[in-house]
């Protein structure tokens, strides 16, 4: 994410629905927990 | 890796499917994230051996290791210091939210646009703490802007106030324990735009004292080092959280979420943002209550109240006060403690509990670096014992200050 599209993501994220927001979260949730438990040994489920 | 690391990380884990609910992952801490530190990391390049090595020189506050991260260290409210990355795009939003959600109200904004967008922070400007680094960083970036200045919060008042007058900031920051004392400062003469809080519970009566004197909009929000911006306050005064960055979850003290309009005994984040350092239903000692009603301001998310962190103001016999977030600095800066708690006993007496593999060597550098202090203020005649006792967390209310008066 360069910083035109955070600036983007930012300006747009803050006029979402509670719903929309909440759908996103489940979406930024599901990519973090998957890169964490690619690339960390804390958070691997197996390693 | 330890094989008992190994089996801490199994154990946490084990129970994941691939469908992700966030009330299915573990719960973690302070301590667990840093006894853990180089397998918490995204990135096997970096260890806490090399950033100890690369924070060893304070010219490296504010730039990058390996041209990916920001390093920044803090203690918090438990005590435990903390070591903290951000890569690219938590910066990224960082700056994004500072953009677009800090100022409450548009009015305030464009006052401070016109007026030249000149900054003003009042902050610890001597180590990796967030709000010097990302100053200092964004300074490195673009050093032709001459529109922010960090003061430090440690020097001379005399100094503070010269520096302020003369620079005349249309945005003033700063702790608000810090802020309210700067307000009794009658050559103090600066009309900022609207003053911005941080760090520190801004209480009632600090917003009026500072109103008072500045002669603007006071406000603050809610934020920490590891989760960057939680919450920005809009025109209600409500802390709006900032649901598409961050996953606020107000618990009891055994984990079990509480409704809307509770108050919580501790907070859950998870930063949506940091992949280098991931932090995932983390654990914050702070007490929050999170709103579902909906804000006149528009502003559709959830909102909070919090009890935030209060640490003491101490006073003197020759008149000065001192806040908390000073010594707290200087303390913070002894390499060798891992945690403490000053508590004021008279005027002219301080007590220093300290947890420290070498609390002798710990307490001689403590003691020296705060007796300076003392020095520059004029307090001259302190004495400063170190404790047997380890810090303690208030016997009644549970809650832990670092900088207490007890007399």
């Amino acid at each position: 994410m360069s910083l035109f599209s955070a600036m983007i993501s930012t300006f747009s994220g803050g006029k979402l629905t509670r719903e929309k927001t909440e759908k996103l979260q489940q979406k930024r949730l599901e990519e973090l927990v998957s890169f964490a438990r690619a690339n960390s040994p804390f958070y691997k489920k197996a390693v | 890796m330890q094989g008992r690391t190994v089996r801490f990380i199994r154990k946490l884990y084990e129970d994941l499917g691939e469908d992700i609910s966030l009330g299915d992952l573990p719960m973690v801490d302070k301590p667990a994230l840093m006894a853990n530190f180089d397998s918490v990391l995204t990135d096997r390049n970096i260890t806490m051996q090399r950033i100890n090595e690369f924070t060893k020189d304070i010219d490296n506050v504010g730039r990058m290791i390996d041209d990916k991260y920001l390093i920044f260290k803090t203690s918090g409210s438990t005590g435990n210091p903390a070591v903290v990355l951000y890569d690219k795009q938590m910066i990224d939003v960082s700056s994004a939210i500072a953009a677009f959600r800090t100022f409450a109200r548009r009015e305030d904004f464009k006052a401070f646009m016109k007026n030249g967008k000149k900054t003003a922070g009042v902050f610890a400007d001597h180590g990796f703490y967030l709000a010097c680094g990302m100053s200092r960083y964004l300074s490195l970036k673009m050093p032709e802007k001459k529109t922010k200045i960090t003061v430090d919060v440690n020097s001379d008042e005399d100094e503070i106030v010269s520096r302020l007058n003369a620079f005349q900031p249309a945005m003033l920051s700063g702790y608000p324990s810090n802020l309210a004392l700067l307000a009794d400062i009658d050559k103090l003469d600066i009309h900022p735009d609207v003053v911005i809080t941080g760090g520190e519970l801004l209480t009632r009566e600090i917003r009026q004292k500072l109103t008072d004197k500045f002669g603007c909009y006071v406000q603050t929000h809610y934020s920490c080092t590891e989760g960057g911006e939680i919450a920005c306050e809009c025109s209600e005064g409500h802390l709006h959280i900032n649901s598409d960055q961050i996953i606020v979850e107000p618990v009891d003290r055994d984990g079990r979420p509480v409704g809307f309009g509770v108050q919580s005994d501790k907070v859950l984040i998870t930063n949506l943002a940091n992949h280098i350092q991931p932090f995932i239903r983390y654990e914050l000692t702070d007490r929050i209550i999170v709103h579902d009603e909906r804000c006149p301001c528009g502003k559709s998310s959830y909102w909070l109240e919090i009890e935030g962190r209060t640490d003491d103001i101490l006073s003197f016999g020759n008149g000065v006060d001192i806040a908390p977030m000073s010594l707290y600095k200087i303390l913070e800066e002894v390499s060798e403690i891992s945690r403490f708690q000053l508590v004021q006993k008279s005027y002219e007496s301080m007590e220093l509990r300290i947890v420290s593999a070498d609390r002798e060597t710990a307490f001689e550098k403590a003691e020296r670096e705060l007796l300076e202090f003392f020095a520059q203020k004029g307090i001259h005649n302190m004495k400063i014992t170190l404790s047997d006792l380890t810090p303690q967390a208030d016997k009644i209310s549970g809650k832990f200050k670092h900088i207490l008066k007890d007399m």
